[in-house]
């Protein structure tokens, strides 16, 4: 018996019994598909490296609370002594927990976009470097020197195409 | 779009930068502004709302294209620092201590020098002003000029400070330099501390 005979033996006696079929290709459907999406989430979350130029240097930490809970969140000044208690790492950066609700408006459509603060040392402590342009620099973390903005890859295709229409 | 204003929330804000198409971070962003924290702002103990992240070894103010860190991307020199790339610490050993070696030619120039330790458990203003103080290579080329060492090996290394975890560095990057200096034919060895 060759293959192809096999083959044919094979789907004849699948269509003779198609309820047993049916439940036999639900079942590896769902099997593949659960592992499918688990995989992805812990190659994405677990496996692969994030993708910021020497992320194996980022650290994330938190203090314990009395309560011994993990609070990842620190105030401002916690975030200034730090900085300047700081003897062991190079740079500690910050961002805004809470996004910054940022209205575009001028001579064009207005546009509720997704903005974050961030320390003006946020981007080099993630290593990575702006397609155009520059990001932060020092002093423009400083109150009155903080009017500048990095806008994303999606904003700025918008943008340039809205200022050519 | 670079330099050009656009109006956010009424208010004008000056475009410096433009992230590339696969750069995320956490959450969608289309806009990334500073914290600016006022004086007022900045000792508020309160109020919670920052998220840190703790890295060592950055440079402000990274232009477009300049993944290479010799360059600091505010205008001034750019400065040399030689890691020694293949000879570099391990990974587990990176996430403890940065136990490389850098690799520092003979012919460098000190003041293109950087130091990379940012460090703010001392003074720095010293060793910024003259690098000699730690690494005092003009003072041995005068003292080859003078005629009291014969010459300078082709090469030099230099260490990160505050290692919390010594261990790769005594065992395997101080054996490592110590091979390689014999290999070199040195006579002698200069240590300096920071």
């Amino acid at each position: 018996m060759t293959v192809l005979q096999e083959l044919r033996f094979g789907m004849r006696m699948l269509l003779k019994s198609p309820s047993f079929t049916l439940i036999a290709i639900a079942t590896l459907a769902l099997g593949i598909g659960v592992n499918t999406a688990i995989f992805s989430v812990v190659n994405a979350v677990m496996v692969r490296p994030l993708p910021y130029e020497r992320a194996h240097e980022l650290t994330m930490s938190h203090f314990t609370n009395a309560r011994g809970e993990k609070e990842w969140q620190i105030s401002p000044a916690a975030y200034r002594e730090l900085q300047s208690l700081n003897s062991v790492f190079t740079e500690i950066a910050a961002w805004g927990n809470n996004t910054w609700p940022a209205n575009l408006t001028g001579d064009r459509e207005p546009e509720k976009l997704d903005g974050l603060q961030v320390s003006g040392n946020f981007f080099p402590v993630l290593g990575v470097a702006p397609a155009h342009g520059r990001t932060f620099v020092a002093e423009e973390d400083r109150p009155g020197n903080n009017h500048v903005v990095v806008i994303s890859h999606d904003l700025w295709q918008r943008e340039s195409a809205a200022t050519r229409e | 779009m670079i330099g050009r204003s656009i109006l956010l929330n009424g208010a004008p804000y000056e475009v410096v930068g433009v992230m590339p198409a696969d750069f995320s971070f956490l959450l969608k962003t289309d806009v990334w502004t500073t914290l600016g924290l006022t004086a007022a702002a900045a000792s508020d103990r309160n109020n919670k709302y920052l998220q840190w992240i703790l890295q060592r070894d950055v440079v402000y103010g990274q232009p477009a294209n300049a993944r290479d860190r010799h360059s600091d991307g505010l205008g001034r020199a750019s400065r040399q620092r030689i890691e020694f790339g293949g000879e570099a610490g391990n990974e587990a050993c990176r996430r403890r201590c940065d136990c490389r070696l850098r690799e520092i030619p003979n012919t460098v120039e000190t003041h293109s020098l950087m130091e990379s330790h940012k460090s703010k458990g001392f003074d720095h203003s010293g060793i910024q002003a003259n690098h000699n103080l730690v690494f005092p290579l003009d003072r041995f080329r005068e003292l080859v000029a003078r005629g009291e060492v014969g010459e300078l090996n082709y090469r030099h290394f230099s260490f990160m400070g505050s290692i919390i975890g010594p261990r790769k560095l005594i065992e395997e990057t101080a054996l490592r330099v110590a091979r390689l200096l014999r290999d070199d034919g040195v006579d002698a060895v200069f240590l300096t501390p920071a």
